[in-house]
Order: structure tokens, then sequence, then C-alpha cells
């Protein structure tokens, strides 16, 4: 199944202005990929299409065998609460809320917070921030806040998960730990990522690059 | 969402406990208002219809003519133009034809009891003192059946006047003046023949100046017999099986005779404006607090959701829907408008105990209290609107807020 796009094309404002130029594209299920390319080359308006949170102005996009389109508000929102994690450039972490109860939030929506709490307690210090689970995210450094964020995206064992920039806005270390915690999730979980990077070492951590050229993909990378 | 909700206000204690002070405050104001409003209508009510019957039937005011007058100043063969005709009120108003009335009365379904009254001016004496009253001749079988009377004798009881034979009883403000008590034989003088001797049999006191400084009650027929009119009524006050048909009967039984019935509401037509007055009063202040809280709230949560647009992001890529981001703020308006309310009529009621409880230096009613409501309409009418207005303010950023797309959001963070 995985993620299917056909000749997607993305277009915004009047008169309109193409952003993504009819692309193709197969995620496998289990699959790493990384899409990077320039600034202003389409790569976020790309991610949020193939993970519900956009539609395409043309083309098709299938994920998990069905089009988000077709789906109602509901129905769209349980697939997000269920099979697809986020983890955004700014993490984003409720500032009302603890670390745990941030990553709990997921698991809330569905009745599962008891359950899911000891995985949470047991992921945080997986990730190595097991002593912020009680703090609030003020009191949190950035590259600990993301990777709570991290902890949240990953709490319900996603199958998708959706990364765009998640490491824009950390020191080279911290985006270093990152990167390797994508990469044991993905091995070890069999969770399909798709990892949005400008930054080329990042990307080549991937087992597929997809590389965007205004809006196009491209196969040379240079 | 109850449980973010409640941590999102937390979060803002300052904000949200003033939000909460605000209406509150408003809800406090109007318990109070409205306590106070109540308390005199309620008093003010029973003082009315102690005085006022559910119908009242008595007679209209005649015009004097010159035909009436001219047999008492000249005889029949005098002929008289008068240089300007005289012209004036009856002093005394009576009934027309009272056996009538009484057969009417007796015979209607409607009517739970009726009692005739005749009243006329007199002045009570003892000793050097002489104050003038306005006697009341009743019938005290039937009067305590149509009115409260009763309730506010301070000493002996209408029902010694049952029977006649010369007693009286005299309002607590005319014992006061002439100096009597209870006990203590009168004299009553009402203009015509020798002052007669009657003896004090009971103290009424309404603690309203007016009535107890002024009022003497005797049995109907010595009344009559003292005026020389036996059988003259000058008023009926019934009582109906139901307050509120007390319109519809007045405007039957006016059909049948030249004496005036008066409804409950006609009779009391300036208390009865007055009562519309404050209930005018009182929504005006209901609509104004309801702005003033609801347009807090509005402020507040308008506020809080462009600051919290990322939040709001997140939690729809987390997988809560557009109703559940509607729950969060709608939940937090309801939240702050139920603490509101709830702490405002706590408020209210003790500040209107604190009214209730300071002792004044004249009467009302049996006390020297002042006279406030606690009905339970008070306190659901002050909460139902705090919790209305509450609903209607956080809606519309609630709304908006449910409306935002997570991609409208993340775009424009950007
Ligand atoms: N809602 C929108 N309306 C109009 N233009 C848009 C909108 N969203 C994106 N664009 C345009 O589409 C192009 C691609 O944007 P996108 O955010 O996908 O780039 P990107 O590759 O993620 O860049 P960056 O590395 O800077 O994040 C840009 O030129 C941007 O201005
Ligand atoms: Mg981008």
């Amino acid at each position: 199944m995985g993620i299917v796009g056909k000749n997607v094309v993305k277009q915004f404002g009047s008169p309109p202005m193409v952003i993504l130029h009819g692309l193709d594209l197969e995620i496998e299920d289990g699959e790493f990929v990384s899409i990077s390319g320039r600034s202003g080359s389409g790569k976020s308006t790309l991610l949020y299409l193939l993970s519900t949170l956009d539609n395409p102005s043309d083309g098709v996009i299938e994920i998990d065998g069905v089009s988000p389109q077709k789906m109602t508000v509901n129905e769209l929102h349980r697939f997000r609460n269920e099979k697809i994690g986020f983890i955004f450039q700014f993490h984003y972490l409720l500032p009302e809320l603890t670390g745990l109860e941030n990553v709990l939030l997921g698991p809330r929506n569905l009745g599962l917070e008891k359950q899911k709490k000891d995985e949470a307690l047991a992921l945080l210090d997986q990730l190595e921030v097991y002593k912020q689970a009680n703090k609030f995210p003020s009191e949190m450094s950035g590259g600990e806040q993301q990777r709570v964020a991290i902890a949240r995206a990953l709490i319900l064992s996603p199958k998708y998960l959706f990364a765009d920039e998640p490491t824009g806005n950390l020191d080279s270390v911290s985006g270093n730990k990152v990167m390797s915690i994508l990469e044991e999730t993905s091995q070890n979980n069999n969770m399909t990522i798709v990892l949005v990077t400008h930054e080329r070492d990042y990307a080549a951590r991937a087992n597929r690059e997809i590389y965007l050229v205004d809006g196009r993909i491209s196969e040379n990378y240079s | 969402m109850l449980y973010l909700a409640i941590r999102q206000m937390l979060s803002r204690k300052k904000q949200t406990s003033l939000i909460v002070l605000g209406i509150s405050f408003g809800t406090m104001i109007y318990i109070i208002v409205a306590g106070l409003q109540f308390g005199f209508r309620e008093y003010l009510t029973e003082q009315l219809l102690n005085n006022t019957a559910h119908v009242l039937i008595k007679g209209s005011e005649r015009d004097l003519s010159e035909k009436e007058l001219r047999p008492r100043f000249f005889d029949e063969s005098t002929l008289v133009r008068w240089i300007v005709p005289p012209a004036g009120k009856r002093d005394e108003v009576r009934l027309v034809n009272p056996q009538g009335w009484f057969q009417r009365l007796e015979e209607d379904p409607d009517v739970l009891a009726y009692a005739p009254r005749f009243s006329i001016n007199g002045i009570v004496s003892q000793g050097r003192y002489r104050h003038s009253v306005s006697i009341t001749g009743i019938d005290p079988v039937k009067q305590i059946k149509v009115t409260s009377l009763e309730d506010y004798m301070e000493k002996g009881s209408l029902m010694e006047l049952d029977g006649g034979g010369s007693k009286i009883v005299l309002g607590s403000g005319v014992l006061e003046t002439i100096g009597a008590k209870v006990g203590d034989t009168v004299r009553l003088s009402i203009g015509l023949g020798e002052p007669r001797p009657y003896r004090v049999v009971g103290s009424i006191h309404l603690g309203n100046e007016q009535f107890d400084k002024v009022m003497a009650l005797g049995n109907i027929h010595d009344i009559q017999t003292l005026n020389l009119s036996p059988g003259r009524v000058s008023e009926i006050s019934v009582a109906l099986t139901d307050i509120n048909l007390s319109h519809e009967k007045a405007a039957l039984w006016s059909l049948f005779s030249r004496d005036e019935v008066q409804g409950w509401e006609e009779a009391n037509a300036q208390f009865m404006q007055m009562i519309g007055i404050q209930d005018l009063m009182r929504a005006i202040l209901t609509g104004a607090i309801l702005l003033v809280a609801g347009f807090g709230i509005y402020n507040v949560l308008s506020i809080m959701i462009s600051q919290k647009k990322k939040e709001i992001a997140i939690l729809r890529s987390i997988g809560y829907g557009p109703n559940r981001i509607l729950e969060l703020f709608l939940g937090q308006g309801l939240i702050l408008g139920f603490i509101g309310a709830l702490f405002g009529i706590l408020l209210g009621i003790g500040v209107n105990l604190i009214i209730g409880s300071i002792e004044l230096s004249f009467e009302v009613g049996k006390s020297n209290h002042l006279p406030i409501s606690f009905a339970p309409s008070i306190f659901a009418t002050a909460f139902a609107a705090a919790l209305i207005a509450a609903v209607i303010a956080s809606f519309l950023p609630a709304f908006s807020a449910s409306k935002m797309t997570p991609l409208d959001i993340i775009r424009e963070e950007m």
C-alpha cells in the first residue's frame, strides 16, 4: 500500500502559480525517504500533501490505500490519530502540559492515556529525556523539546511518520541525535518515514532520496 | 477536552480570575437588586392584599347636584337662582343595592368568600386627647376569610367584634396618640349625636403608619347604627377561588350595577405600574451585566486563541478534530461562566444577608429589617443569564478556532 502520488499538481493563488508540476511518486511501507531541495522548491508543500494535511489541486494521492480527500472530517482525524505521526521544525509542545502529558495527547484522544503511560515513559527514557517527563516545555532546551515532540509522534507506533525539518532549529549534536532516532525507528519498527530536510548529509542517511528542483523531481543531485 | 481546558485556564490565573470576578460581580449586583426589588414587592403585595381584595365592589363617587341640595337649605316653594351653582362630591360612598350583591356573590361558584364593610370618618377621644380616625365596620367572621388582617392583631382578636356590643379595635398608632390601651373605654363620635363609649378589645399593627395611625375597626352593625344608616355598605371585598380571575370577574360584574367593580390589578394600577418599571430596570441591568460578562469572555478567548494557533495546529495534526477544538474553547467559556455565576450568587446571598440584618430606625412590616427576597427564581435567572452569556460569548471565538486548518496555521507561522 504505502503512499502513492499520481500526477500531483499544487498551485496557489490567482492567477495560479504552480508549485508542484504533476509529480509521480511511490513510497513503500517501511521505507525511509528524504525529500530535499533548495528553499522554495516545494518540499513542505509536498509533505503536507502526502501527509493528509493538504489536498492537491490536481492528481491523486493515496495513503494506506485510501484518498484523504474522500474521508469525512472524523475519519480523517481518526486516521491521523492512529496512523500518522508528525514532527515539525518548531516543536509546538503545549506549554500548559508537562513532557509526559504532551506525549500522551494522542492516546488521550483515544481514551488510552492510562495504558500508554509506561510506554511513554520508556520512550522518553529511550530518547534520553526521561528527566523531562514532569517538566514543562519552558523548562526544557530546544533539543529536549524536539525529542519530547518525537516521543509524542511515536507513542502510538504510527504506520507513517512525517518530519518537516526536524533538525532545522537544533545544533549539530542535537540534530545528529534526532537523525539517529529516525534511523533506529525506521529499522526497528518498520515505520514509513518521510523526512524533509535541506541538509544533504541528513538526506543521504535515508533509504531513498527525492530531490526537488522547482517543483519537479530531479534525477540529478547537484 | 475538559482537562486541557482547565489546564489552559489555570496557566493564566490572572486573566481567568479577573473574568470570573467580573462575572461574579455582575451576578452579585443582579442578586442584590432583584432581592431588594422582589422583597419590597412581596411586602407591598401583602400589604395591599390585606386591604384590597381580589375584587373590590364599591359605591361609585357621585357628584352633588343642585337639585339634591336645594331642599336642605330652602323650602319647596322658594324659587332659587344660584349665582354659582353648588358642585362637589359626596363625602360618603355607598353601594346602591348591597342585598343584591350578597345574593349574586353567594351564588357564584368562583367566589370563595366576601366581606361587606362600612366606613365613615370619626373622632376617638379619651380624656383630653382627641384623634380623628377612619372607622370601618366589618363582619369579623367574613372579613377573616377575605384578608389576613387577623395576623396583624397585636392584642386581642377581630373575633371579639362578633355580635357587636360597643366594642372597637384600634390601630396601634391611634392608641398611642390618645394614650389608651386595650381594655380601656374610649369615646367615639361621628358628628351625629353625642359621643358614645366603646371598649377597646384589641389593637392592630400593620407596620405602616398610614394605617396604624388612623385605623378603627368595629362591628358593621354597630357602625351602621352609629351613623343612623342601617344596612348601608360602602364596599364589599371578594376573595375568588383563583386570583387570576379577578380582572375577568370585575369586568363582568360591573355590567350589572352602577357600583364600581375593580379587579386587583385595576385597584392597584399604580403599584402594577411600579412593578412594570422595576421589571424594566432589572431587564436593562441584566442586559448590561450580560454584555459586560460576555464581552470579557469573548475578549479573553479571542486573544487566547490567536496566541494558541500553533497548538491548535498540533492538536489537529495529532487527530483532534474541529469539534474537539470547539469543545476546548467553549468549555473554557462555560467554566468561566459557571464559576463566575456560582461565586456571584454566593456573594450576592452574603451581601443580601448583611443588608437584611441591618437594624433600621423605622418599621417595615412586622420587623425593622429591609425585606429581601431569596426566591429561588432570582438565583435561577442570574445563573441562567451568566451561563447563556458565557455560551454565546465563547461560541464565536471557539467556532472560528475550530474552523482553522492546521495548514493555514503552519503556513501563517512560517
Ligand atoms: N499558501 C501558499 N500560498 C502561496 N504560495 C505558497 C503557499 N505555500 C507555499 N507557497 C509557495 O510555494 C513555494 C514552495 O514552498 P514550500 O514551503 O513548499 O518550500 P520549501 O521547499 O519547504 O522551502 P523551505 O526550505 O524554505 O521550507 C514557495 O515559493 C512558497 O512561497
Ligand atoms: Mg519548508
